[in-house]
């Protein structure tokens, strides 16, 4: 036996496993690669995330923080030894009941932990706080915690299921609308789902990446010869070398004249942030792989890192990251509109604040994993990815490689969650660089650290608004000035270059104003990409607006809901400045009926009572609009999306759509939809997607486009279909086509009441008497059919004042929250937060407040806790998910949520988007909310970071605490 | 990331494990921090000793008339299922449920917790509060209890040197109080403050101990009449090197403790 190497037998879900390891081989390398029971994920390296649970001997433990060889002789058991017989478990089925995930890259760990509370407490007597206590351990990024509780105490018995109260509140005729529960829950909380990680053999290599350990810095030399020479190496290879096998990476935005780096996946010459790549290796295991990265030399002539946004934009020769560039600024973008500096000079009250957002992303549970493929033989390249945008993707590996497309095969699978980071490829060149080049399969999964360290940041704005109101709080005109950190990139590896914009171009809100300036410059500094993340800027401009309205409403002491009720829009369709047109909505209503559902007049009597105990309670109520389906010229993101319908022999009917599942249930919701327009049973439909092979081309998942755009194709592809069917049902039933309907995958002639199934008729269609007779009449003898849709309320035309309309839709509401901040800690603690939301036709409530929760709980988070920054030499001052500050499950406040539907009017259906509006107004609620907690106290709250150690800088900067205490 | 390679010893034997120590082997019991650290490559111990084998380290909780003894292989969930503890020294209990999560306290160790040394580690705090000592083996078999106090000597240090803590001692009088309070960015994450305070019924051995504010856990003594601010003075008098950390400055520490002092009293009166 080799030295460090053990024999070791673990039983895992009554398998036994005899295998060889290392002494360091973690337990749950050995289930995953050893027995091969995927289920099992690592989402992180310290232990927090708890995707790893799994039962050991008796006891939950995370696999991840178990070595091997410590196991020997033991029992595991995983989330396949929940279902029994093919049978799901109670649990297993409570989960899919109360939509308790999302993604489910976390849930095979969470129902183990679940699984063994309810194990332990068969009595039922429990609280919510013991569930919290349960599943600390567990971190899910998607659902917001809400429903997982629920789910386990309707496991237990103690509450009905979600699915069932809400299909209670809505009656609706056909499955639109329905809360029907998710069908791609089955396989996920089997622990089956297809995510990138469960792709490849055991002969696969394995890539890892030596990254700068400099924020900016030239490259001198690159030392490899140790690493090459490390037994089970492949492949070393840095930058230099590999500029002859491949093209800079292809940019995601493109757009007005911004400048891009034109970076290489592997640095060349210098690097411009700590954990840029410098060079890939391929080795046998991953260990032997991360072994080797960091036997990478590298010796640097260090530069002076960028790290403040304010010094590297006043930067023009010297300390230039990218110095053909001039300047580090990569986009400067200007509008104004109307008399701003006039409605200043005479209006009766100024308000002008400086507005901080701070640095946090996405976070998705699962990191970046690519398995890559390369065929010489052929010139084929088939690459397993977690991606939003499997098209895009297979477009940027053309153009790096210079491959040809229609040879590329991307295949997204299940994706771990996005949130909008997912939207670009950097890293993902690596492993494919490595396939081509050894000619063999490589799988990389990238760390977390990895991720946290040189992933992608969002947000980081340095915003300055102005507003200029009459004394009766008339809001008059708005001006911004943002300035926000790309970090080294927001537009090539990363595409968040469009969220300052958004800020700028959407400060005015749902609100009546039509004299506005803005300035948004997105200046670029030593730090990693700055990537898209849910609410993408829309949560900016609700800063910007909302938290000046609050100011003025307290200089003009007027209660600041009536100052929001009377600037509120009040008809629609409307204009706002910039150029957008917001179609309708009811922005009114969702305030007033969120003053009602909040009983106001009580919570402000309880915020006194409270305040004579010493104290602090804190309130708002904040509108915000979504707007959703962005489409951007020069751009990935376009205004255009297919859907192939497939109505098969059978009488089933695949849907084939371009956009990604990313959690957020397109397996179910497309198949509402398309069982209604085709009248087929619900059971019947089956929707694919993430295959570049099978699905016609899409622009993939990202600004809540999907309930418009993929629903729009499909609603084309659907009519031309049914007609087909009724032309075909006519002719077999010798009648004409207005005495046919489809309903329940049953075809009837109402005359003759004739009837045969879809199944029948389909098979007639392509066997017997076949296509050629009962489709004789049709436009084309076919059950299958391409549907596109492009959004009618797009207009790239620029009118005369270079105004055009981006986002087609806008969803809206009203967000409160009620809140308990000690200023003496800093510690705010969320008691409860109300939506009223509007968007448009709902297609599913289950899924959509599934949304809105998850995305909540996400800005709470990183309103709270997350954060990323930099120490003065760039290196990054968090490592792991606990640093980072990751919500956990005690993060989830009570919720309640009402909707209004105002039907969309670009589709049929009338569903507008739905995933980000719970990123959008949080952060300014909260803000609002402290601030209103803390009016005894006189402390203005400008700053999105309302960590601890924020709050209590700000406070402490604004009052003497120690006087105020004593 | 995964751990840099190590030799893993197998050892049933106390005294091989000894030996395997002096020469720089580090001991791992439940390795719930160990692991992670090596995962992250934050430590990359070439040689690693595994405790769970060697009978001589007792997995046991045992109560002796005037103390008890927590063996070095009891896990923080048994510590927490342990009827003596929650009875005699709820104290413990109360720091052992906020420690880390399920997973983690089922395998991690209530003397690997101490031997970790995080300032902010709960049970080391909550056992230094109640004047614990852990007893130390040499290869020689030479045992060494050590007060808690003297025990901790830098952040993640301590000086048991290259020896094996194979259990620690609780000392029981009869009517201790305690109470064990942490504060953290979010309930059961790492705490930002955490303190353990032990009265008795003489005031004689009325002490606090405090994580979090300096690179230690750090234990001072009190009288019954010590308010708030004069704690806060003896530990703004403290010249033990301080704690530095992103969540929070040391004057906002010093506000945390004092709310957290405040909630204490409120609580033991």
């Amino acid at each position: 036996m080799k030295k460090n190497q053990y024999q070791i037998e673990i039983t895992v879900d009554g398998q036994k496993k005899h295998a060889q390891v290392e002494g360091r081989t973690l337990l749950v390398d050995f289930i995953r690669n050893n027995v091969g029971e995927t289920s099992v994920k690592i989402g992180c390296e310290e232990g927090a995330c708890g995707a790893c649970t799994v039962d050991l001997n008796g006891k939950t433990a995370k696999s991840c923080l178990q070595l091997a060889i410590n196991c020997d002789g033991s029992e595991v058991k995983t989330v396949s030894s929940l279902r029994k017989n093919g049978k799901l478990s109670l649990l297993q089925q409570a989960f899919i009941d109360s939509h308790a995930l999302q993604c489910g890259f976390c849930t095979s760990g969470m129902l183990m932990s679940a699984e063994a509370f309810l194990q332990k407490n068969t009595d039922n007597d429990f609280t919510e706080n013991d569930i919290k206590e349960a599943l600390t351990g567990n971190l899910c990024r998607c659902t917001g915690y809400r429903n997982i509780i629920h789910a386990v105490a309707s496991a237990a018995g103690k509450v009905e299921s979600l699915s069932a109260l809400e299909d209670k509140k809505y009656l609706t005729n056909g499955n639109v609308g329905k809360a029907i529960t998710r069908r791609e829950d089955k396989r996920l909380v089997s622990g089956k789902g297809k995510f990138a990680d469960i792709f490849g053999n055991s002969t696969d290599l394995h890539a890892a990446v030596a990254r700068s350990t400099k924020a900016h810095a030239k490259i001198k030399t690159i030392n490899i010869t140790k690493a090459q020479a490390m037994p089970g190496v492949t492949l070393v290879i840095n930058g230099e070398e590999a500029k002859a096998f491949w093209q800079p990476i292809s940019p995601t935005l493109d757009l007005l004249d911004l400048k891009l780096p034109r970076r290489y996946p592997l640095a060349t010459e210098k690097v411009v942030f700590f954990g840029e790549p410098v060079a890939l290796i391929v080795a046998e295991d991953p260990y032997i792989a991360e072994d080797a990265a960091l036997a990478v030399e590298v010796e640097y002539e260090e530069l002076a890192p960028n790290i403040d946004v304010f010094e590297s934009l006043k930067q023009k020769e010297k300390n230039l990251i990218y110095p053909e560039w001039k300047d580090n600024t990569q986009v400067d973008y200007a509008f104004e509109r109307g008399p701003v500096d006039k409605c200043f000079q005479s209006a009766d009250l100024v308000i002008e604040e400086k507005i901080n957002s701070h640095r946090y992303g996405a976070m998705p549970l699962e990191t970046r994993v690519v398995r890559a493929e390369f065929d010489d033989s052929d010139g084929s390249l088939v690459v397993h990815s977690s991606t939003q945008v499997p098209h895009q993707m297979r477009l940027y590996l053309a153009q790096v490689f210079g491959l040809k497309e229609n040879r590329i095969q991307v295949i997204a699978g299940d994706v771990g969650g996005g949130f909008g980071a997912k939207l670009s490829v950097d890293c993902e060149f690596l492993p494919v660089l490595g396939s081509i080049l050894t000619g063999k399969p490589i799988k990389w999964s990238e760390s977390r650290s990895g991720w946290i360290q040189a992933g992608f940041a969002a947000r980081d704005y340095h915003a300055t608004s102005k507003a200029a109101f009459t004394k009766d709080g008339k809001l008059l005109a708005l001006e911004t000035d943002i300035v926000a950190d790309m970090g080294c990139d927001g537009a090539e590896r990363a595409c968040g270059l469009g969220m300052p914009l958004n800020g700028g171009n959407y400060a005015t809100g749902p609100y009546e104003c039509d004299t506005y300036r803005t300035r948004v410059r997105c200046v670029v500094t030593n730090k990693a990409p700055y990537n898209a993340y849910r609410g993408y800027g829309k949560d900016l401009a609700n800063m910007l607006v909302e938290r000046v309205i609050d100011q003025a409403a307290d200089k003009l002491e007027i209660d600041p809901v009536q100052i929001r009720k009377m600037n509120l829009l009040k008809s629609y369709p409307h204009q706002i400045p910039t150029g957008p047109i917001i179609e309708n909505g009811t922005q009114r209503e969702s305030l007033e009926r969120l003053e009602e559902i909040m009983d106001l007049d009580l919570l402000r009597q309880r915020q006194a009572e409270y305040l004579e105990k010493g104290k602090y309670l804190g309130l708002s109520l904040i509108p915000y609009i979504e707007p959703a389906g962005a489409t951007f010229p020069g751009s990935a993101f376009q205004n255009y999306e297919s859907v192939n319908l497939r109505l098969a022999a059978d009488g089933s009917l695949q849907v084939l759509t371009g956009i990604q599942n990313i959690g957020q249930g397109i397996e179910t919701s497309y198949a509402q939809v398309a069982s209604d327009l085709l009248g087929c049973k619900i059971e019947e439909v089956n929707v694919s997607w993430g295959d570049t092979n099978a699905t016609p081309w899409g622009s993939g998942t990202f600004s809540s486009r999907g309930s418009m755009f993929a629903v729009g194709a499909m609603i084309e592809a659907a009519k031309k279909i049914r007609s087909r069917i009724e032309i075909g049902a006519a002719t077999l039933m010798e009648t004409s086509v207005d005495n046919i309907s489809i309903k329940n995958s049953e075809i009837k002639c109402e005359k003759s009441g004739q009837s045969m199934t879809l199944s029948d008729f389909a098979y007639s269609v392509y066997v017997n008497p076949g296509a050629e007779i009962v489709l004789d009449q049709a436009d084309v003898p076919s059950l299958e059919a391409l549907g596109t849709y492009r959004h009618p309320q797009v207009n790239w035309k620029p009118d005369q004042e270079g105004r055009a309309q981006f986002y087609p839709a806008h969803a809206n509401g009203a967000e409160g929250i009620l809140i308990e901040v000690d200023p003496e800690t800093g510690h705010i603690e969320v008691i409860k937060v109300w939506m009223v939301a509007d968007h448009g036709v709902v297609l599913n409530p289950l899924l959509l407040q599934g949304q809105i929760k998850g995305g909540l709980v996400q800005q709470l988070g990183g309103t709270l806790y997350e954060k990323l920054s930099y120490d003065k030499n760039g290196i990054p001052l968090q490592k792991t998910l606990k640093e980072y500050g990751m919500p956990t499950i005690w993060t989830a406040p009570e919720i309640e949520i009402e909707h209004f539907e105002t039907r969309s009017p670009s589709t049929d259906i009338g569903a507008k988007g739905g995933g980000e509006d719970g990123c959008i107004a949080t952060s300014t609620a909260l803000m609002s909310a402290v601030e209103d907690a803390l009016r005894p106290l006189g402390v203005k709250i400008m700053s999105s970071d309302l960590s601890p150690k924020n709050l209590k800088k700000i406070i402490e900067s604004q009052v003497d605490l120690r006087t105020f205490s004593s | 990331m995964r751990p840099a390679q190590f030799n893993f010893h197998q050892t049933t034997s106390l005294k091989e494990a000894c030996l395997l120590a002096k020469r720089g082997a580090i001991p791992m019991a439940g390795g719930q921090a160990l692991v992670q650290d090596m995962r992250l490559r934050n430590s990359a111990p070439a040689e690693i000793i595994n405790l769970r084998q060697i009978r001589e380290i007792s997995k046991k909780i045992s109560l002796k008339h005037d103390s008890l003894t927590i063996g070095a292989k009891v896990t923080v969930a048994e510590l927490l299922k342990d009827k003596t503890i929650l009875e005699r020294l709820p104290i413990l209990s109360e720091a052992a449920r906020r420690l880390g999560d399920v997973q983690i306290r089922n395998f991690a160790t209530v003397v690997g917790n101490v031997c970790w040394s995080d300032p902010r580690a709960n049970l080391a705090v909550a056992l230094l509060a109640c004047k614990a000592k852990i007893t130390a083996i040499e290869d020689n078999g030479t045992l060494t209890k050590i007060d808690l106090e003297d025990f901790f000597s830098g952040f993640r240090e301590n000086i048991l040197d290259r020896r094996i803590a194979t259990e620690i001692e609780v000392p029981l009088s009869e009517k201790n109080v305690g109470a064990y309070l942490e504060f953290s960015r979010q309930p059961l994450d790492l705490a930002l403050v955490n303190i353990a305070m032990v009265t008795t019924p003489s005031d004689k051995g009325n002490c606090i101990a405090i994580g979090g504010i300096f690179n230690r856990p750090l234990r001072i003594k009190i009288s019954k009449r010590d308010l708030t601010e004069e704690i806060i003075r003896k530990i703004e008098n403290n010249n033990s090197p301080l704690l530095e950390d992103q969540f929070a400055s040391p004057s906002h520490k010093i506000d945390i403790l004092r709310a957290l002092l405040k909630k204490l009293f409120l609580r033991l009166q």
